[in-house]
């Protein structure tokens, strides 16, 4: 495609050990709209950054009206006309609205009249698309969420863009001002604007979008056209699994008690979403799963009294009786243990020694006659490093150890507490591919022990071969709850994606 | 009227506006010599360099990332001895060539700490107070006692016209308004302000915020230029050592003008004014024959009061619709 307003050939960008693009290729032409569609961790927002010069590639060219550009900062990208709307809101807040939607455009202000052009151009804009007026002169951060979206989505169309990049910039719209920004998308699209789209909601891709492109592992897997398609091959063409190397074997199914562990009633996790209840018996892996932010991390974080649920009782086994989760501290107390997600940040103190990072929680084990004993330490993390196969080395310092060796150490801590209850969120994450394994043991044996494993996580292949059964969210609510045979892949992403083929229904009449 | 009264009540500027006014009444009623004409211009030729090293200090708070200039009194110092020890000395000590001399010093060394924290992605505290040392040092360097002597337009400056009531010195205050409010109708100021709010979005707006940051700083060390020549100014002298003490009293200034600390949003006047609190207290307690001991103390706790007012109003500016996710 030679008119491509912007096409990227084979680009590819590596963290590390990690790839998050391999070979991102796509093409937009003026007046199309082409979704970009993907699970977790698939390789959109590095390929968004990519292209909106966020990110330099490590290799690959980037080409705008047939011409190679090397996209160095933001600046250069919006100068090249390439418009990005970001899924986090950027805005800066203490700043009224008609800065922030003039931020870093034009040239700087110097008469009366420019700047009264400015606020007559915003203010249009901002009615166009809302239909109604804003006070420009107050700050962002007075607005609501839904008024800030806009916000930065008026700012990115008043610089005209070539290509309008919009990542999951409908989120917090309403029905009606996203019917109205797909007016305005199909307005601008006529007269020659290209769009790449990213959502979550497979309705949104299906009305609006005039291609696909579906990215799986940091590849662009299949390009199609409108008409030519439907959302259930969009679907297989996402989570498509490749079997062989890299696949967890699904390891024996733990047998689990008839003892509720964990039992949710009525919980709404935000205003607007649905209630439900949920148990979780004693020694069985149940998996939280969706696509990023749709309220599984609220879950869990609620369960580890770090986060309050909307409405609704969260209660927990107590010996005999069930509790309602009182805080961190007191959960702790009570055998629940949580291993949050960011490790460096929350989960260890990377300038102490292992060990140290295994026993503090637990010191108190180690008192005699109210002194420490060192010795009673080190053998008690001999006894529990040897659970997780975690092998001390000559290392010393936990900020020193691979991410799957730290997160042992961190489990071990929490093994050390004697937990009934273990939450895990999103624990393999940045965790190399052995390690993974050696830990879904070591959750396996301690699902066989009698303790309750609830774990959040962002894979589809861990869900599908280690998790009993899966709760997964959509937008603040459970949108499925798949038991043993019925999690696979494709279910999972159909649920990730708020069980498309009945909102197609409904969006087709 | 009531409604701008109304409105003032909810500004950042309230505290400081208030406190200004008690002072003022308070000290006037105290000494109401305090404005006549033969008092006046050495009132306002010792308040000169507060407000100007105030100001001086208030761009780079603004900007965010932990904004903060300490090196902005050490900077006096080193202006009003490269003045007395090195450009008179070597003739070049007149207005025409001094003066320029003087706001480049300021201005390259604002841009070496903008530098540092915008390219190097140093902390401004650490960086600023390297430089506080440096500078502190290179004074002792160039001057290492106190020397008399300064030319003859800083005596002028000294001076005042219409038989007192209009001191020059406030001459340096003028042009230090005027650079600001050229730069805030070039739209830097507002970019300084953006950057500091969020310099995540104003990157990915194509904000160059490292030049942003460069221009906070440079704009910063050039007021403490001003600063320093309205030292001269007032000391008549080379003095190695004085400009020291005016960071903390700047700082302090800033935060009781309602700036936050951590960038974003602020104003010029609310430093200024903090500057103006701060010698009111000096001279009210002096006045009043307090022990110069005490100053210090009753400095820190209309301080401490000022900024915990300060942030409650603050907090109640900001408070915003709850987010739907954590």
């Amino acid at each position: 495609m030679s008119n491509a307003v912007v096409e990227a050939r084979a680009l590819s960008k590596r963290f590390g050990a990690t790839k998050a693009v391999v070979d991102g290729s796509l093409s937009v032409a003026p007046g199309e709209i082409v979704a970009l569609l993907g699970e977790n961790g698939s390789g959109k927002s590095t390929l968004v950054k990519l292209l909106s010069g966020v990110l330099t590639p490590d290799q690959g060219e980037i080409t705008v009206a047939g011409r190679p550009v090397r996209l160095r900062s933001p600046k250069a990208a919006l100068d090249a006309g390439i418009v990005t709307v970001f899924q986090e809101i950027l805005a800066a807040r203490d700043r009224s609205v008609l800065d922030n939607l003039w931020l870093g455009n034009g040239s700087p202000i110097r008469s009366r009249a420019a700047v009264a052009r400015r606020r007559e151009l915003a203010g249009q804009a901002w009615r166009s698309l809302t239909g109604s007026d804003l006070d420009l002169d107050q700050p962002v951060g007075q607005l609501t969420l839904m008024q800030q979206q806009i916000c930065v989505i008026v700012r990115a169309l008043l610089r005209n863009p070539k290509l309008l990049i919009l990542d999951e910039a409908t989120s917090t719209l309403d029905v009606t001002l996203r019917d109205r920004l797909f007016d305005e998308l199909r307005r601008r699209c006529a007269e020659g604007m290209a769009c790449l789209f990213i959502s979550h909601r497979m309705d949104e891709v299906m009305t609006i979008a005039d291609g696909f492109a579906a990215l799986r592992s940091g590849q662009v897997v299949g390009t199609r056209r409108r008409g030519e398609t439907d959302a259930e091959e969009l679907i297989r063409l996402i989570s498509g699994r490749e079997v062989g190397l890299g696949t967890p074997v699904r390891t024996a199914r733990s047998t689990r008690e008839d003892v509720t562990a964990v039992q949710l009633e009525d919980v709404r996790l935000r205003p607007g979403s649905q209630p439900f209840d949920a148990v979780v018996q004693r020694g069985e892996i149940v998996g939280l799963a969706g696509l990023e932010g749709h309220g599984q991390d609220e879950l869990i974080k609620a369960l580890a009294g770090l986060h309050r649920v909307h409405e609704g009782r969260l209660l927990l086994r107590h010996g005999e009786e069930l509790r309602p989760v009182s805080g961190y501290r007191s959960g702790v107390a009570d055998g629940v243990v949580y291993v949050p997600r960011d490790r460096k940040v929350e989960g260890m103190a990377d300038v102490l020694p292992i060990i140290d990072n295994y026993s503090v929680p637990t010191l108190a084990q180690d008192r005699r006659f109210g002194f420490l004993r060192p010795r009673l330490t080190r053998s008690r993390f001999r006894r529990d490093a040897a659970t997780v196969n975690f092998k001390p080395g000559k290392q010393d310092s936990i900020g020193r150890l691979s991410g799957g060796n730290q997160q042992k150490v961190i489990i071990a801590r929490w093994l050390a507490a004697q937990p009934e209850v273990i939450l895990l969120n999103d624990p393999t994450r940045g965790v190399d591919l052995k390690t993974k394994h050696e830990l879904y043991e070591v959750f396996r044996g301690l699902a066989a022990t009698g303790v309750a494993v609830v774990m959040l996580s962002s894979e589809v292949d861990e869900l599908v071969h280690l998790m009993d059964r899966v709760l997964v969210f959509h937008d603040g609510s459970l949108s499925a709850e798949l038991d043993g045979a019925a999690v696979t892949g494709e279910a999972l992403v159909s649920a990730y994606f708020g069980s498309p083929r009945r909102e197609l229904d409904r969006s087709g009449t | 009227m009531i409604a701008k009264l109304a409105g003032l009540r909810r500004s950042p500027l309230a505290v400081v506006v208030t406190l200004v006014a008690i002072l003022l009444v308070v000290n006037i009623s105290l000494t109401p010599s305090m404005l006549a004409p033969a008092q006046l211009p050495n009132t306002l030729n010792l308040l000169v360099p507060s407000v100007l090293v105030a100001m001086a200090s208030t761009p780079s708070v603004m900007s965010g990332r932990g904004g903060i200039d300490l090196s902005v009194g050490p900077l006096l110092g080193v202006v009003n001895v490269f003045l007395v020890g090195l450009l008179v000395p070597y003739g070049l000590g007149g207005a025409g060539t001094a003066i320029p001399i003087l706001l480049v010093l300021g201005i390259v060394t604002g841009l070496v700490s903008g530098a540092l924290v915008a390219f190097g992605r140093l902390q401004p505290v650490v960086v600023t107070l390297g430089g506080y040392l440096v500078l502190s040092g290179v004074a002792l360097v160039v001057m290492p006692q106190p020397v008399g002597g300064v030319p003859d337009w800083v005596s002028y400056l000294s001076g005042s016209w219409f038989g007192g009531y209009l001191p020059r010195s406030v001459l340096l205050v003028v042009v230090a308004v005027a650079v600001w409010l050229f730069l805030k109708r070039r739209g830097a100021i507002g970019l300084i302000l953006a950057t500091g709010s969020d310099d995540r979005a104003a990157h990915t707006s194509g904000v160059r915020v490292s030049r942003v940051l460069c221009l906070a700083y440079a704009t910063g060390g050039l007021f403490a230029a001003l600063a320093g020549i309205g030292l001269s100014v007032l000391i008549q002298s080379g003095d190695p050592s004085i400009g020291k003490q005016y960071t903390l009293a700047a700082v302090a200034a800033v935060a009781l003008g309602g700036n936050p600390l951590g960038g974003g949003r602020g104003t010029l006047i609310g430093p200024m004014l903090g500057a103006l609190s701060l010698f009111l207290i000096q001279t009210l307690l002096s006045g009043a024959h307090v022990s110069s001991l005490w100053i210090q103390v009753v400095y820190g706790a209309v301080l401490l009061f000022a900024i915990c007012t300060n942030s409650s109003i603050a907090s109640r500016l900001t408070a915003r619709p709850a987010l739907g996710s954590p």
